[in-house]
């Protein structure tokens, strides 16, 4: 199975949750099942890495004097 | 709303007096707990300071008015000199002056300058722009859950910015700010404040904005009460969260924001989702994950023994065992039926001896009978025909022998 490349953390963390809504849903093929676990398996550590090396990113916007705009 | 108060006539004379109706109305009023901890706003006139240090004033607007009172110790700390025509707020409960037959606001503070004026501003901008709509419930927009980039209209050098970093840093620092600086207080902040607006909302980067000013005078927060403003955050393509002031203080862009946050802190908190609980929700995740696979892994098992099982069934080799089982079954039973019988012979055997023991010479003797030998030799005499008189004879009972002799035979007649 190709690995898809995971967008973003929310991205990520909502697909985590669809894999285990599926796991839970049914009885999947043994082999379907368990490239769904590796995968979320996978998306659980990007997420958590996202998580540590997250760090607030501040930008100012200049703004122009209000007569000028 | 009001307390409940029973009327009770005076049984003589099946009415009140003015004393105990005015007392009913007293006790109706300031029990009610309704006109407590109140603010109202107004003109001040008819002002008049009473030698004993009281103040006497009445507050009024066009159609009505309404007396006050300030008692000497609140009245000694005034720090200002109120004159007739003033604009007033005045805080108090109402009381009901019994000598006097009405009521009255008794004032514990008395707020002097445009903020009458600034308040009657507020309502007049507030209930003109609800008529038209802009607060309406249904123009209110969802705040994204997640979103990416929150704007911020704030002054760089507030203290809401820092609190507002704060509070991302710590909830979630997945997420970009982009501060668009404004004054929030003075002349020129409504303005700035609708240019910074706009200036986040053209760069079309914004998942949400948020609109923040730290707490202050009523004077200082005027301008999120200004027109411009409010209309500016009642239209902007973003959603925008409204946290200005302390906790009581409500601004007209309260009304307008499709959030009002009561404070900046409070603003951010709620633009971001909580990464410690969504944190926490990936590990859970993870966990679930595990279990799931295990029992989708153990569901799997539990199919391929069933399918063992029913093979096993078919197996030669078990049909081998079962047959090989079943002689020995047989061998078991023929082996225990030949023991019983073997058993039963045995005791049959058992039963002959005791029968051949009983025809025992000795039994036979112990009954009385003896033997009786010739002389004294082994030769047993069976026959009278043996013995010729005189015969020694030997007779043998059943304790012992004795030594006879024949003196006389005598066969038996036939």
């Amino acid at each position: 199975m190709k690995k898809k490349q995971i967008e973003s953390f929310e991205a990520g963390y909502r697909r985590l949750e669809s894999i285990v809504q599926a796991l839970d849903s049914s009885q999947h093929p043994l082999e379907e099942m368990l490239a769904l676990y590796e995968e979320g398996i996978r998306i659980s550590q990007y997420c958590e890495a996202e998580l540590d090396k997250a760090e607030l990113k501040v930008t100012q916007l200049q703004v122009l004097p209000p007569d000028e705009s | 709303m009001l307390g409940q108060v029973r009327l009770c006539y005076n049984s003589a004379m099946k009415m009140f007096t003015v004393e105990q109706l005015n007392g009913y109305i007293k006790e109706a009023l300031e029990g009610s707990g309704v006109f407590e901890d109140l603010w109202v706003a107004g003109e001040i006139s008819d002002f008049k300071r009473a030698s004993a240090g009281h103040i006497y004033f009445t507050l009024k607007d066009q159609a009505s008015s309404l007396r006050c009172v300030i008692w000497r110790q609140q009245a000694a700390r005034l720090t200002w000199a109120p004159q007739p025509g003033d604009l007033a707020e005045a805080h108090g409960s109402i009381t009901v002056y019994l000598g006097g037959g009405y009521y009255q606001l008794r004032v514990d503070q008395l707020l002097h300058g445009g903020l009458g004026r600034l308040w009657a501003q507020f309502m007049a901008i507030k209930e003109r722009l609800e008529a038209e709509g802009l607060f309406a419930e249904e123009r209110k927009r969802a705040l994204p859950a997640w979103p990416r980039r929150i704007g911020v209209v704030t002054s760089e050098s507030g203290a809401a910015w820092q609190d507002i970093l704060n509070v991302l840093r710590q909830r979630n620092p997945l997420v970009e700010v982009i501060l668009a600086h404004s004054a929030v207080q003075g002349d020129e902040a409504p303005a700035a404040i609708v240019a910074a607006l706009n200036a986040l909302n053209a760069t079309g980067l914004c998942d949400v904005i948020i609109v923040a000013r730290g707490g202050g005078s009523p004077q200082d927060l005027w301008a999120f009460n200004d027109e411009a403003v409010v209309r500016a955050v009642a239209n902007s393509p973003t959603p925008v969260i409204s946290g200005v002031g302390h906790d009581t203080d409500f601004t007209i862009i309260d009304y307008a924001a499709d959030y009002r946050a009561p404070t900046p802190t409070a603003a951010a908190v709620a633009a971001v989702p909580d990464l410690v609980q969504i944190s926490g929700r990936l590990e859970q995740l993870r966990g679930m994950l595990d279990e799931m696979v295990t029992r989708n892994l153990a569901g799997w098992r539990e199919l391929v023994r069933r399918e063992q099982r029913a093979l096993a069934v078919h197996n030669p080799l078990r049909r081998m065992q079962e047959q090989r089982q079943q002689v020995d079954m047989l061998r078991q039973r023929a082996e225990a039926s030949m023991a019983n019988y073997l058993a039963l012979q045995r005791q049959r055997l058992q039963v002959s001896i005791q029968q051949l023991r009983s025809l025992d010479v000795q039994h036979v003797l112990e009954r009385g009978y003896a033997l009786v030998y010739k002389g004294e030799s082994q030769a047993l005499v069976t026959s009278i025909s043996q013995l010729v008189p005189p015969e020694a004879i030997t007779l043998r009972l059943a304790d012992g022998t004795a030594q006879a002799s024949v003196t006389r035979t005598e066969p038996k007649e036939p």
